[in-house]
Formats: structure tokens, sequence, C-alpha cells
């Protein structure tokens, strides 16, 4: 009775294993699909092609008929795989990546493209799963250790999570995202000292430092210090960092369409390689003729590139139908300020763009930069003091424009407020070297020469601050008191 | 102790669950096509059985709660009509039962006057609510996003404070539930598009202020048109408008009208898409600070230094960024001390694909404890709104609910549904070593919800001593969801008031179980875009009886109440202790 007790309950966990191996496979796991397949071979294709882009339309028909052609070749199944991922069609990315490992299944790229269309949707399990089949097929491609150890620590399985970073530090050296890994597990098993010792070695370089002081921040916290951790975090950034990973650049590279010749736009804004922005903004503009921040985008572009009035014209023509835009209403504004030998007629119309523009958004601290920028290109000096100072108040990490301010009091001979603005500025960015200077011109205008002599010491410490202010202000102090004077500028 | 409850209930379940898997995998191995249906695998065995019955039945068309959120979308994709939807759970005439307001949205093109208008319900204490919107003057017609409670002329009712697209409301109560429109003479008509509010006494002085958390600057003129990858025409993400908005603090000067002192506080040094937002004492000096959770930018944690001014230290603490460095697209937050420490920690949910973040404090800075209780991964699936961490099962221990739903489009459609946004709601379960794991059935309810969910509002509505949830979803009929727990223990609510007769926003409770400290604040404003239950709820599993209850109340005083008994709802009131 017990013997036979015990096979029933061996059978019956035997049954629950090869149940549960099956279901990793089954219709359940995927993700749900926009079309039937008719065969296990034929390429997968959306039901409904209409709201698509039709460039990507192009590209889809085109790489399922490579598939059809060649249904044995593995290598047309995965780009087409790579189109309906890079272009955000998930479940038809899967079903393909599926089927190319029917065919080829220790394919070790398809199953770690596969992972990330897991993870994509935000199923890390599977995405787990997948990649820990790319790295029993491949030991030796780094960003698949390191993305598993990515995963894993999310998961919560660290001790995992770091043996996959070492894995990747193993296989790469240089790659930085595997230190960075270490350096997390570190500062999650309360290791601040090991961790910081990681961050010193490895993370404090290239474009990867920002991240790295970020880290160190976080270890300096751990351990009480917390100047040192306000000094790392200063060099912090918090953009999405993106890690080497020559498989995945290479499947982005099949996007198609509008989003692509956006992403290639920006990219090539970002670099300020205007001249090729340019075409790519101009062909987009011709199938949306009404979107305003393309029109902007190509408006900003001619004024890098120093052709504002081909820019101001783009604007002109998108304001006909318009005329409340904010956006359109300031950079008009902005891209007359910015074009020399401006008649007062236009600038004139320029102030009237700015004010509309904060008609429509009273918080915006970059309109009232330009109605102050606008101002003083119309010898209103009163009003443009006005306007800097209110960009502050909106936004007081904006305090260039309080120093913007504070020279235009000295212009107008009002050293007191000007005294009160400098210092204003200097209060929110101890660091801001032409506050010092400005400072320091208004307080020689004083007769506080002391103070406006450490002012200029302060200024020169930093060496930041705009070099012919900095003599203009060291010469009228020593002009006013000649002994005593610090070293001059350098040049 | 205090797990015996859900032990034996889950010992019996266990049993029955591993027999019946046992039996269905034989029949699955005799044809692996017949198990095609089965959606679970083996491993998964264990959590069902423990956690197979629903927690949550939704009666809203038995409660008469009829009310459909209108986004208002025809053909183009604006930007707010994805984001709107909120709530309020309080108790509007001081019956002592929880009312409901409903922010409606409906038309961004139409003038406010065709507009569907906010709704008020109340609840008439069996079960139903009847809409007593006509005549109450709470029947605001902007473009409406969310809504914030408190008494903030501490006359002792609780007055409304409206979140819309354009100008905000403030709606003064006259104790009955008829309110006025006092937004002009008390100075708090925030423009801006604003999303979460909360009242708040920031200088300790006895009245409320009022921080509103701002979102992108966005109108009709300059409403950008996005697309998927694929080029579909979809909502945009606020990257798209790069045009956050500082939020606003407003001080209340004690005689109905209140002053922005925004700049002079120090919220215009930082900023960002601000949506979720939750107060209280992270930094343990006594008075409250502010965190808001922003989207797609870093979240802020205005350390508050002397009741005047603010600090955003949210990159010291380590808060603005989750534990891979990466500003999260920050949705709803709440905050508890959910490791019964003594100190606030914070919870912020987010976008699909990223892990919702649990911020531990620990004293000076947090970390980042989402991956080591359990939440790194079950999350990742849906982009998360209102939430809260709340004891739902009254087993003692916090569990977790988020209302779920995309903000671009899906084809990864769940079940039959239609709505290429919408998704199923979350339910966590807490265990005593403090980690989390999902409830079955899926969001915990009978039926499964499918729905484009954005506020999560939390609050005893039958006064039956367990946490029910009102959920507001996007063209769509609301949620709620009564509370049917499987094995519920024991329980003990407060509510908690000052000596102006109106709840003691900020007051922290702290009860004794034994060797156990459990500390809750008295907070309405969490979630998202919401306002919830302010009286405070703690689930004692099977422990009956209290050895101590006290107060902290804002100003630092310690007030001790004594011993109590389990499963009541009762008042702490100021001076009224020893």
């Amino acid at each position: 009775m017990k013997k036979a007790f015990t096979i029933s309950i061996a059978l019956g966990a035997g049954a629950i294993i090869i149940a549960a191996g099956a279901l990793w496979l089954t219709k359940d796991d995927k993700l749900p699909s926009t079309t039937a397949t008719p065969s296990p071979l034929s390429p997968p294709v959306p039901d409904d092609l209409s709201k698509y882009d039709p460039a990507l339309v192009d590209v889809i028909h085109q790489a399922a008929q490579r598939v059809r052609d060649i249904p044995n070749d593995s290598e047309m199944r995965l780009q087409l795989g790579m189109v309906y991922e890079a272009n955000g069609i998930y479940p038809l990315a899967e079903q393909t990546y599926r089927q190319h490992l029917d065919l080829n299944p220790e394919d070790a790229r398809v199953w770690y493209r596969l992972a990330i269309v897991y993870e994509k949707v935000g199923r890390l399990e599977k995405s787990i799963q997948a990649i820990g089949h790319a790295a029993e097929f491949n030991n030796k491609y780094a960003p698949i250790q390191w993305r598993l150890g990515l995963w894993l620590f999310d998961a919560g399985r660290i001790d995992e999570a770091y043996n996959a970073f070492a894995r990747a530090t193993e296989i790469d050296l240089e790659e930085p995202a595997g230190w960075y890994g270490l350096a997390r597990i570190a500062l999650a098993r309360n290791q601040p000292q090991h961790a910081i010792e990681i961050i010193d070695a490895h993370l404090l370089q290239g474009n990867v430092a920002p991240r790295g002081y970020q880290l160190l921040g976080r270890a300096h916290s751990l351990l009480g210090n917390s100047e040192k951790a306000k000094a790392a975090f200063a060099h912090t950034t918090t953009g999405k960092l993106h890690w080497r990973d020559p498989w995945t650049t290479e499947a982005m590279t099949f996007q198609t369409g509008v989003t692509a010749k956006r992403t290639l736009a920006a990219r090539y804004i970002l670099q300020r390689n205007f001249q090729k922005a340019i075409p790519i903004l101009e062909d987009l503009i011709k199938d949306k003729p009404e979107e305003l921040t393309l029109l902007s985008q190509l408006s900003s572009a001619y004024i890098e590139i120093g052709q504002p009035r081909r820019g101001k014209a783009i604007l002109d023509e998108a304001w006909q139908t318009n005329r409340d835009s904010f956006q359109i209403n300031y950079a008009l504004a902005k891209v007359i300020v910015r074009t020399p030998n401006v008649s007062q007629q236009e600038l004139d119309q320029a102030l009237m763009y700015v004010n509309r523009a904060i008609d429509s958004n009273s918080s915006s601290s970059l309109a009232f930069t330009a109605k102050a920028m606008i101002q003083f290109r119309r010898n209103r000096p009163d009003s443009s003091i006005t306007a800097f100072k209110h960009a502050f108040e909106l936004d007081s990490r904006r305090t260039d424009q309080l120093v913007n301010a504070g020279f235009l009091e000295c212009n107008l001979k009002l050293y007191s407020d000007a005294c009160v603005t400098f210092e204003t500025a200097i209060s929110h960015s101890p660091n801001l070297a032409d506050a010092y200077v400005g400072s320091a011109k208004a307080l020689t205008e004083l007769g506080k020469y002391d103070e406006a002599r450490s002012a200029l010491l302060r200024a020169q410490e930093l060496g930041s601050a705009n070099r012919s202010r900095l003599a203009d202000a060291l010469n009228r102090l020593n002009q006013l008191q000649p002994t005593g004077a610090p070293n001059a500028p350098p040049r | 102790m205090l797990r015996r409850v859900k032990t034996d209930t889950s010992k019996n379940s266990l049993f029955a669950s591993l027999s019946v898997t046992a039996i269905g995998a034989v029949i699955c191995a005799a044809g692996l096509w017949a198990c095609e249906g089965e959606k679970q695998s083996a491993p998964v065995a264990e959590t069902l059985a423990t956690k197979s019955q629903p927690w949550f039945e939704e009666i809203s068309d038995r409660a008469n709660l009829k009310f459909a959120h209108e986004s208002g979308h025809v053909e183009r994709n604006y930007f707010p009509e994805i984001m709107a939807g909120g709530a309020a759970l309080f108790d509007m005439d001081g019956d002592g039962d929880l009312d409901i307001y409903l922010v409606q949205s409906s038309s961004l093109t139409n003038p406010p006057e065709e507009r569907a208008p906010n709704r008020l319900y109340k609840n008439q204490g069996d079960g139903t609510f009847i809409d007593v919107t006509q005549g109450s003057g709470a029947d605001d017609r902007g473009y409406g996003m969310g809504v914030a409670t408190g008494d903030y002329d501490n006359d002792g009712d609780v007055d409304l404070y409206i979140t819309n697209v354009q100008e905000n409301v403030l709606l003064a109560n006259d104790g009955t539930g008829i309110f006025t429109d006092v937004t002009s003479q008390a100075g708090v008509g925030n423009t801006s598009w604003s999303t979460s509010a909360a009242f708040v006494d920031i200088d300790l002085d006895g009245d409320l202020d009022l921080f509103v958390a701002n979102y992108v600057h966005w109108n009709l003129n300059d409403d950008v048109a996005c697309r998927s990858n694929s080029g579909e025409l979809d909502y945009c993400s606020p990257n798209s408008y790069d045009a956050p908005i500082p939020d606003v603090l407003y001080l209340n000067n004690g005689d109905g009208t209140f002053t922005d002192i925004s700049l002079q506080a120090g919220f215009r040094s930082a900023f960002g898409n601000g949506l979720g937002v939750v107060c209280g004492d992270v930094d343990g000096n006594g008075l409250p600070d502010i965190f808001v959770a922003n989207d797609q930018m870093p979240n802020q944690l205005w350390i508050n230094i002397d009741g005047k001014s603010f600090e955003d230290q949210a990159m010291l603490y380590g808060c603005a960024v989750d534990q891979n460095g990466d500003a999260k697209a920050g949705m709803g937050t709440t905050a508890i001390d959910y490791d019964d420490d003594g100190d606030l920690d914070l919870f912020v949910v987010n976008l699909q694909s990223e892990p919702d973040t649990l911020y531990r404090n620990q004293g000076s800075y947090f970390t980042d404890d989402t991956s080591a209780v359990g939440l790194g991964s079950i999350s990742q699936r849906y982009t998360r709104f209102g939430t809260s961490i709340t004891d739902f099962d009254n087993d003692g221990w916090l569990d977790i609910f988020t209302a779920n739903g995309r903000v671009t489009s899906s084809t990864d459609l769940q079940g039959e549904q239609q709505d290429a946004y919408a998704e199923l709601n979350l339910l966590l379960s807490g265990d005593a070593a403090g980690r989390f794991t999902q409830v079955t059935p899926a969001g915990g309810t009978v039926e499964k919800i499918i729905k484009t969910s954005r506020a999560a509002v939390f609050g005893d509505i039958d006064n039956d001593g367990s946490i029910d949830i009102l959920v507001v979803n996007r063209d769509a009929q609301v949620s709620l969801l009564h509370n049917i727990a499987p094995g519920k223990g024991d329980w003990i609510i407060f509510r908690v008031v000052d000596e102006h007769n109106r709840d003691a926003i900020g007051a922290t409770v702290q009860i004794s179980l034994g060797q156990r400290r459990i500390s809750r604040e008295v907070r309405s404003a969490y979630s998202y875009c919401a306002a919830n239950d302010p009286r405070v709820h703690f689930g004692l599993g099977s422990i009956s009886q209290i050895t101590e209850v006290s107060v902290r109340w804002i100003d630092g005083t310690v007030e001790s109440f004594g011993q109590f008994t389990a499963n009541q709802i009762t008042t702490l009131k100021r001076n009224r202790g020893l």
C-alpha cells in the first residue's frame, strides 16, 4: 500500500515536471498574436497593415517575401524579426524569433533578441529564461551576461546576478556594464567601500563617468559621508545610459519610416550637425506640414547654420494658422532676437510674439528670457531687467539670467541693486564665476574695494568667467585703487 | 502569532491544490495539447494554493455607483485624455461614513458649460450611494484630473481642491455637503495642468497649507501629434513636450486666503513632470517633507528646512532615480513605515518595463529595496498609476494594490477587451518577511477587471474594518472593490482629530502589539490624483488586544490613549488622552 502510494506520488511529480516543461513552449507563454500563422514556416504578417507607416509596410513586405522565398534561411527570418522588434510590433517579433528557433534552436543571437522583446513588454521572468538559453549557446558575448545580471538583480536573485556581472567582466575587462553591475551589487549588499574600489578603478572615465559618480555618491551616503556624496552627485546626469551592445545596435538599424527619421534628426541635432538634420526634417515636414515641433526644429536648425531669415520664413508660414501656439510664438521671438541687424519694427514684432507666448504659458522661464533679450535690443533696459529677474523667479536654476540683470543694473548705475542681484545669484550658484565678476564691478563703483578684490579673486579661482568682463572689472578696480591688485586674469 | 489566521488557511488550501494539480498533471501527461489551456505551471502551485481566493468583489452596480469617466477622446489623441481620472473618499457630512467625489474630464474641445460635471455621491449607509451632485455646488466642469481633501478653514468639515488641466478649484464645505467655490478669494486658482495635490501643514501653525503638483505645459494650440514606432497615431510622452512646470506651494494665511510661496520656499530650484505627491516627515526633524513622483524625470524630495523653506535632496537621499541610476516614469506614490523601524519609506509605481521602486528609509538616505522584497519582476508587465501599501487582509502584514493601464496603445491585448490601453490591476500579498507575491485570481477580484485604470482610492466604505478600493477607469464605469479577503484577521481603525475637530493630517499613530510597534500617519493624499480615507487602519492578525496606543501630534507632542480591544472604529481626539 505504502509502495503503491509512493509510485503514484512519483508518477504525479513526473507528470508535473513534464507538464511544467512543456508549458514553456505553449501558446499561453507567447505574446498575443496580431495575425494567424498559416503554417509553422510561413512568416507572420500583421492582419491590418493600413495602420502602419507606409515605409514600414514596404519593409515588412520585402522582409516577409525573402522569408517565403528561402524559408529555411534563418538569417532572413532573423531580419524579419528585427524589423518587427525595431518598429515596436512585439507579438510578431516574438513569433518570428520563435520560428527561427524552431529551425535553429542553438542560435544565441535570436534567444537574445527574444529575451529583449520580452523585456520590452515587461515579462521579466521570460526574459531571464530566454537569455539563459542565449548564454548557453554563446559564452563570449558580454552583453548577454550583463543583461542577465541586470534582470536577475531586478528579480532579486542577487547572487546569480553577481555571477553574471562577473562573467561579463571576464569576457571583456573593459566592459563597464559588468563593473557597474558589480558596484550596484556591492551597494545592495551594504559594502560601500568595495563599491568605491570598483567605481574608482572602472567607472569614472568616459561617458560612463556621470553614472559612476552617481554610484559613488550613494556609496558615500551609505558611509555617512554626506559632503563627499554631495560632491559626487554634482557630477551626475540622469539620462538613459546605453551600454555597448552591437547586436542590439544592428537590430535597431531596422527601424523604418517616420520614427527612424525622427530619431536620426534628433541625433544630428544633439550632435549639432544641423546640416545633416535639415534635409531629414524637410522630408518629414512634407508629410506633416502641420506639425509644429518639426517646424520649430527646422527653423532652429536654419538659425544654427547662420540662416535665421530662412528659419523665420518657415515659422511665419506656420504662424498664419497657429497664432496662439506657445511653441511658434516663442520660436519666432527667439529667431528675431538672434538675427543680426534687425529693424526696430522687427523687434516690435518679436515683442508681440513673445507676449503672445507668455499669454499662452506664463510659467515659461525661457519665454521671459527671450522677452528680456528683446527689450534689451529695443533699448528698454528697465523692462529687460524685470524680465530677466522674472525668468529667474520662474526657474531658480537659471542664475545666469540674474547675472544678466545685474550687469544691466550696473549699466544703469544702479550699483546697490546690482550688488543685491549678484549676491542672490551667488547664493543660488556659488560657483558661478560671472556673478563674482559682476559683484566686483558693482562693489568697485560703491567704493568697497577690498570686497571687490575678494570677489575677483574668487572669480579667478573658479576660472570660468567671461574673460573680457573679468578684465574690465579688474582694470576698473585697479584704476580706482591701484595698490594690491590681484594677478591679471590668464589669457 | 500574527500569522496564525493566514497560516491555517494556507495549509488547507495548499493540500487541496496539490492534489488537484497532481491529478491534472497526470491527465496532461497523456496528451500535452490538452494542457494548453492550463495557465499555471507547477512551480506556481504553492502561490496559487495560498492566494487563490479573491480578495475583492466589484460592486459598483450593486452600490448604484454608475459614474463613468469620460476622457473626451474622439479622433485626435490629446495628451490629457490618457492621464485623467481622479476621486476622493471623504466624509462630506460628518455622518461617519465615506462619501465619494468623482472627477470628470469630458471634452477638451468643448467649452466648460458643455462638459459633464464632477459628481458627488452620498453614502446611504446601506451599501448604496446616491448622486447628490445637483445643487451641491460640487459640479465643477473643468477638464478634471484629481482632487485633494482637507479642512483648510478649520471649521470641522472636509473641503475639496480639484485639479484640472486648466484652472484648479477650491470648494468650501458648509458641513452638510453643500459647497461654495472660493477659488478666487482663497487665491489658489493655479492655471497650469495640475495632477495630484495635498493639504499639509508645512509650518505647523495649525492650518493646512496646499501643495499642488504640476505636470506639463500643454494646451490645445500646442498639442503634438505623436506616433508609435510602427507609425500609428498614439499618445505622447511628456518628453515630446519637454515642458515641465514648477509645482506650487500655497501657504494658508489662516483667514481663508493663501499665499503662493513657491519661489521663496525654493520650489523653483528643481522641477519635473509631477504626477504623484505624498507628504510626511521623512528626515525625522518634526516637519513634513514633500515627495513628488515625476514622469520620466528625477523625483523630488523636498526636505522641509524650517517650515518655510525647502531643499530638494532627492539625489542625496537616493530617491531621485532608481538603482540603475535611471529617472523613471513616476506615476502614483505613497509613504508608509513598511519595515516597522519608525521612519517613512517611499513607494513609487512606474511605466511598463520599469519595476516599481520601494525606497527604504535608512535614516539619512534611502536604499532601493525593490528587488529585495520581490517587486522587481512582478510589476514590470503593467503601467501602474493609483497605488497603496495597505494591509488588505488584516493579517498584520502590508499588501500592495496598483491600478494599471497603458499610456501608449498595445497590440498585446489582454483577453477579449477592445481597449488597447486596458490592463489588469495588480494585488500583491505581503508576508512577515516583508516580501510580496501576486494574489490570484489576478487583480484579486472575483471576475477579471481589465480596464484603463488611473486613480485608486482607498478606504473602509462600509465600516467593516477592511479597506475597500475605488478605481477610476478611463472611458468606463468606476470599479468599486469591496473587500472580501478570505480569513481576514482582527483590525482597528482610528479617526484622529485635532483641537479643531479636523483630521490631524500628519499626526502619527503608534500601536503596540506585544513587542511589535506599528506606526501609521494620518494622511489622505497619496496614490494618484486621489484623496483617500484619512482614518488610520491597522490589521492585527489574531491579536485582539492592543496594549498601547499613542499619537504623536504634528507639533511633536505625544499623547497616550492606553489600551484598546480589536475590531472597532474609534476616535482619538487631541487632549482627551493621557
